[in-house]
């Protein structure tokens, strides 16, 4: 009897064993943009990376007042990531009924809150709570996995600190928090993190961290701060000193790193997106209403091109994808507010003219090959519009509405 | 039928089974009416009669007419708060807003009009009758909405099942939404109504009625398996007519009669007390009615369901008992059958928690004897389990599974019990220890009472490993540093500026701070200069402005806060109190700690219920406990001396709890703050004088009193059951389980107490103590010491 329960023991244990080897995944490092595994820059806002969108294999998914939806690609038909037909997702009256609704992620404030990764969904969860009787607020946040259909829920990690902002690329978590001035990588594989950027290393005073993106083998880092504590006092005191902006390029391959800034004297560079695996930047003087703003590619160690991109005004902002060159139109600050898009084709010839609902707090997100997506937010609801390329190309404007989520 | 009688009687005779079943009965009676009563603002308990009318009254009419009925009245409700807003303003713009819409109102509902001002010539406002409106409303929607949740179920199938994510038809998502939606249609013309369901809510929800009944079930254990084998009866059994097959078989099916009859009894008598307390409602109404069962898919009235609640509930207990069973069966150590027993039940408890409803070991959770004891979720919940991509309804397959799990542990139960020598046997460790312990911790000739009660405790009931572990443990854990979790940004700033100014309020600090105001004032000046720059591009603008915002997040706030606390230390100052400068942060958390304060006082419990109850019963196991009578310095003596033992485990047990996360704080933080008044954390502490220091003593002081009492206790029901396994199951039945109810009402702690300068209650909570410990060391002395009675008993068996 004995014998045979302990046969059985060990029989357990070695197939346990065996069953606990963790999933390796195989990334493709190539300098350029890679499905499935990369940060998509392509469906986040240029200046706070913050995303609602993803594109997975069938469709996209995104996220509106803590539901997660999935849109099939065939159809364009959105549902709530739920396989539960007895449940009402974002229709349901009690609390604990949405929470149990597997659509259902966090009442998380940080917009870009979920990912699309290697064929699963990791998402946020802001965990904290108050403790009852002294009144503290008990910071937990966690990452979580499931798989594409939303089952299999597993925590990746839980960390006693207030993520700020972060992204997945290549196997890794990169995120920040508010405790401190350090940017983590949590790498998948071996389940570690480490330290991939302490901003108090630039010698500045009063860093920030303004924007954080990876493309190819390269993370970016849109970093500013002052000289030096006096320099910062003497803005304080009433001189008109900026800080000193500029995106650190760190390799995740070689850790070889360089930095790109204006070469005008206190200016700033503006990230305009990626095109043919460069980082676009533009810079001008801002001061000077008059000035030319370049448009400009920088590939590996701060080579940098100017391209033949010619703004009109210094508040006109590029887009690019694989197909057509968005240009947002503004000659004035306040024109921001009309987001009105000229679309080009590689070609530079016009194409059409896009007058998206008009808002500051509107986001255009350049899509696929297939569609862009527009966002927008107004005091009454929030709507997430489509447009189709191929009737781009025909210049038919018309957006579609996507889903819209209503205030009460 | 006779030896069944017999095994009856083992259980019932014991007139400690039957004291044991009534406190519980007693305890979980209690605690069930005070949790339902601790809520001073409970409207649907204190006017539940009130509830019970309102229902009647529009229960009587049809669906559509106590809409409008419930509708209208709650709109009469809302004039009324228009009326009374309109009545208490002076400002003209209101008057007039609320004038029109009273108005509007006027026009628009006139019926409900006149009944609002009917209610404000009554002076009329009662709140409790609003949430009850707010309530019957609610679940009038509920019943309108359940016909199109229902018909609308394959209409949500196909919607989700056309996406390419769902779209697979070997998945178990796709069999999932058609099989929910088939298992749903039975339910299409169901009828629903309104009605009281607060009670059968609260029967459902309350838990704690588990423990006590696993509890009860455990001791009926150790009579029926454990205690025959302690007094090596079962050989007498092997040489009867019908050998021990007959016996088990006997043994067992009692125990399943009693767990479940006793699981039936806590049940009903939670519904009774709920009952007494909220009222029946109509039992006779589809539990489809009450919105927290929508998801139920049986067809079960109110009464039925509560019905299969019950006997689900005893299902799950028959199931407990019988995994206790095969333990109680297969163990023959004290020690081990306690700690299998209760690992087995905390790591399917821990499963049934922890395990989320989507993961991927959700059949853990899920094929879980607390699911099973969670009747109303198993009951009232719909729920398809994912075993090899198809959509099993779960409660059946669980059922099924322990089914089988029941009948494969009862043949174990059978077949070891008939084959095993049911004698205590020694396994291989614990002879190595006896060899070690001949060899090297040998009493030689004759020793001091003291040495040798030593002696039996540490070496012969082998608590010396238990000891050395706890002291390696205090040791470790006092190294380290204590972190605080700086969750804020702010926090790291405060932290600085607490750095600089943490201690006496001094003029230079004073003058620190006023610079640090004025600084900060000029950061927000700043901002304003900036955005009226018109020398500045936007850009640059965002820039400066930026950074200038960092600053204030962190610095700013962390000063705001700072200059909060310097106002209030200021007022202290002028009260008297000496006010000194003390990070909240770290020390709000040091004084008093909620969960901290649980855990120690939990885990000394729980190490003084497995250390102490071996120290009394000793001379009672092995009948030496008469020899002691006829000695020089008798019983009382040897009472003394064991008592001197137990104090000073329970000194090292509580050293080692306490006192590491001290070292480690002082270690961290040092003292410096120590002697500063407990005022000057917190706002509502009443200008208390006592110190860091000085709460921090009060509070170990006020635990260490506790701990002596947890002793007492533990010490009188050793003497009194002469029985270790009895003892350990008793102490945590009336220690480690209120423990438990306790854990998250944060008012029931020390540290709550000193924090809020209620000094009076913790003085009466140490003269409790105190006259507590006096009993109870008194009658387990009188207990120890008599030795006619045993004589007695002795003589008579």
């Amino acid at each position: 009897m004995k014998k045979i329960l302990l046969i059985l023991l060990t029989a357990f244990l070695a197939v346990s064993c065996g069953c606990s080897q963790k999933e390796v995944t195989e990334i493709d490092y190539s300098d350029t943009y890679v499905e499935n595994q990369d940060f998509q820059y392509n469906f986040c806002d240029k200046d706070t990376s913050r995303f609602i969108i993803q594109k997975c294999d069938d469709g996209y998914y995104f996220k509106f007042d803590s539901f997660l939806y999935f849109v099939d690609e065939k159809n364009m038909s959105v549902n709530p990531l739920c396989n539960k037909s007895d449940c009402l997702h974002d229709k349901e009256t009690t609390v604990i009924k949405q929470t149990e609704c597997t659509a259902y992620l966090s009442e998380s404030i940080l917009n870009s809150d979920f990912f699309y990764y290697n064929d699963h969904i990791y998402s946020f969860n802001d965990e904290s709570y108050v403790e009852e009787e002294s009144n503290e607020w008990i910071i937990l946040n966690s990452i979580y996995k499931t798989d594409a259909d939303g089952t299999n829920k597993e925590k990746v990690f839980t960390i006693d600190k207030e993520i700020k902002t972060w992204f997945i690329h290549r196997n890794i978590i990169y995120y920040t928090c508010a405790e401190n001035n350090l940017v983590i990588g949590y790498d998948l594989s071996s389940n570690k993190a480490e330290t991939v950027l302490d901003l108090d290393s630039f010698g500045l005073f009063n860093t920030t961290l303004d924007n954080m993106l990876a493309y190819g083998n390269n993370l970016y880092f849109g970093i500013s701060g002052f000289e030096s504590e006096e320099e910062f006092n003497k803005m304080v005191a009433g001189e008109d000193i900026s800080p000193y902006e500029f995106y650190y390029v760190l390799n995740i391959i070689d850790n070889t790193s360089y930095e790109i800034s204006s070469s005008l004297s206190g200016s700033i560079i503006v990230f305009e997106g990626f095109e043919n695996d460069c980082f676009l930047y533009s810079e001008a003087d801002y001061d000077n209403k008059n000035s030319p703003k370049t448009l400009y590619s920088v590939k590996n160690k701060a080579v940098k091109t100017q391209l033949d991109f010619k703004y009109e005004n210094l508040f006109e902002r590029y887009y690019s994808d694989n197909r057509f060159i968005y240009v947002k139109k503004a000659e004035t600050i306040d024109d921001l507010e009309n987001n009105i898009f000229e679309v080009y084709d590689k070609n530079n010839k016009q194409v059409a003219k896009i007058d998206f609902p008009d808002g500051f707090a509107n986001n255009f997100y350049l899509g696929d090959n297939n569609y862009l997506f527009y966002f927008e937010g107004t005091n009454k609801g929030e709507r997430l519009y489509y447009l189709s390329k191929e009737n781009l190309a025909k210049g038919d404007t018309n957006l579609n509405l996507l889903f819209e989520s209503k205030n009460t | 039928m006779k030896l069944l009688f017999y095994e009856a009687k083992k259980v019932f005779g014991r007139k400690i089974f039957l004291i044991v079943l009534v406190l519980c009965f007693v305890i979980n009676a209690f605690l069930l009416y005070y949790s339902q009563t601790n809520d001073e603002y409970n409207n649907s308990l204190i006017y539940s009669n009130e509830y019970n009318e309102m229902i009647d009254e529009y229960s009587v009419y049809s669906f559509d007419e106590a809409k409008k009925l419930v509708d209208d009245k709650i709109l009469a409700y809302d004039i009324l708060s228009v009326f009374n807003m309109l009545a208490q303003t002076q400002i003209e713009e209101e008057i007039e807003m609320y004038s029109q819409q009273l108005d509007e109102y006027r026009n628009s509902s006139p019926e409900a009009y006149k009944n609002a001002e009917e209610m404000n010539e009554r002076r009329e406002n009662n709140l409790w009758e609003q949430q009850f409106l707010f309530n019957i409303s609610q679940q009038l929607e509920y019943i309108e909405s359940y016909p199109s949740f229902i018909d609308e179920m394959y209409g949500r199938a196909d919607s989700q099942s056309s996406t390419a994510v769902f779209g697979d038809k070997n998945s178990f998502s796709y069999k999932n939404l058609y099989k929910t939606a088939d298992d749903y249609a039975h339910l299409k013309n169901i009828s629903l109504t309104i009605g009281n369901s607060n009670a059968l809510s609260a029967t459902v929800n309350y838990q704690i009625t588990d423990l006590f009944v696993i509890a009860v079930v455990f001791l009926i254990c150790v009579y029926l398996f454990s205690y025959e084998r302690e007094k090596n009866l079962y050989l007498l059994v092997r040489s009867s007519k019908y050998g021990r097959l007959k016996t088990i078989i006997l043994k067992l099916i009692l125990l399943y009669l009693l767990s479940a009859l006793i699981s039936l009894i806590f049940t009903f008598s939670d519904f009774a007390i709920n009952s007494a307390l909220y009222g029946v409602g109509d039992l006779s109404r589809s539990v489809q009615s009450i919105s927290e069962f929508r998801n139920c898919v049986i067809s079960l009235t109110v009464g039925q369901f509560l019905l299969m609640f019950a006997l689900v509930k005893a299902i799950g207990i028959i199931i407990i008992t019988v995994v206790f069973s095969v333990v109680f069966i297969c163990f023959s150590s004290t020690a081990a059958m306690y700690l299998t027993g209760i690992c087995a039940i905390i790591s399917e408890y821990l499963l049934y928690t922890y395990v989320y409803s989507a993961s991927v070991l959700n059949l853990l959770k899920y094929i879980n004897i607390f699911y099973i004891l969670d009747s109303g979720q198993f009951l009232g919940s719909y729920l398809n389990l994912n075993i090899f991509s198809n959509a099993v309804t779960a409660y059946p397959i669980v059922l099924e599974i322990f089914f089988f799990i029941f009948l494969a542990c009862s043949i174990i139960s059978c077949i070891v019990f008939c084959i095993r020598n049911q004698q205590k046997k020694v396994n291989i460790l614990p002879r190595l220890f006896e060899k070690l312990k001949l060899k090297f911790f040998k009493i030689n000739g004759s020793t001091s009472v003291f040495k040798g009660e030593c002696f039996k405790f540490l070496v012969q009931n082998k608590m010396a490993v238990l000891i050395l572990l706890l002291v390696g443990y205090g040791i470790v854990s006092s190294f380290g540093t204590v972190r605080y979790n700086y969750s804020k940004e702010s926090d790291m700033a405060y932290r600085a500026y607490m750095e600089y100014l943490e201690g006496d309020i001094t003029p230079e600090k004073e003058s620190y701070i006023e610079g640090q105001r004025q600084y900060i004032e000029e950061l927000n000046n700043r901002i304003f200069e900036i955005i009226e720059n018109t020398r500045l591009s936007e850009s640059a603008k965002a820039a400066m402005i930026r950074s200038i915002d960092n600053i204030l997040k962190t610095e700013g706030a962390a000063f705001e806060r700072v200059e909060g606390q310097f106002s209030r230390l200021l007022k202290l100052r002028e009260n008297g109190v000496n006010a000194r400068f003390i990070d909240e942060n770290i020390y709000s958390g040091f004084v008093f700690n909620q969960a901290r304060e649980w855990n120690n006082f939990a885990l000394i419990c729980l190490i003084l219920l497995i250390l102490l109850p071996c120290i009394f019963i000793v001379e009672y196991k092995n009948m030496m406990i008469n020899l002691i009578c006829p000695t020089k310095l008798g019983k009382t003596y040897l009472m003394i001396i064991k008592l001197i033992v137990t104090f000073i485990s329970l000194i090292i047990s509580f050293a080692v709890i306490y006192l590491p996360y001290l070292i480690r704080f002082i270690n961290t933080y040092g003292t410096n703050s120590f002697s500063t008044p407990i005022a000057c954390i917190y706002e509502n502490s009443g200008g208390s004088d006592l110190s860091v220091f000085g709460a921090e003593i009060l509070n170990l002081s006020c635990y260490i009193i506790l701990s002596v009492l947890v002793a007492a206790v533990i010490v009188e029901l050793s003497i009194f059951f002469k029985n270790k396994l009895i003892a350990m199951i008793l102490s945590s039945v009336f220690l480690l389980i209120p423990c438990l109810a306790v854990y998250s009402a944060g008012t029931v702690r020390i540290g709550y107490f000193i924090k809020n300068n209620q000094i009076s209650i913790i003085i009466v909570v140490c003269i409790i103590s105190w006259i507590l410990i006096a009993l109870l060391l008194v009658f387990a002395g009188f207990s120890f010491t008599k030795s006619k009675v045993w004589r007695k008993k002795n003589a008579h068996a």
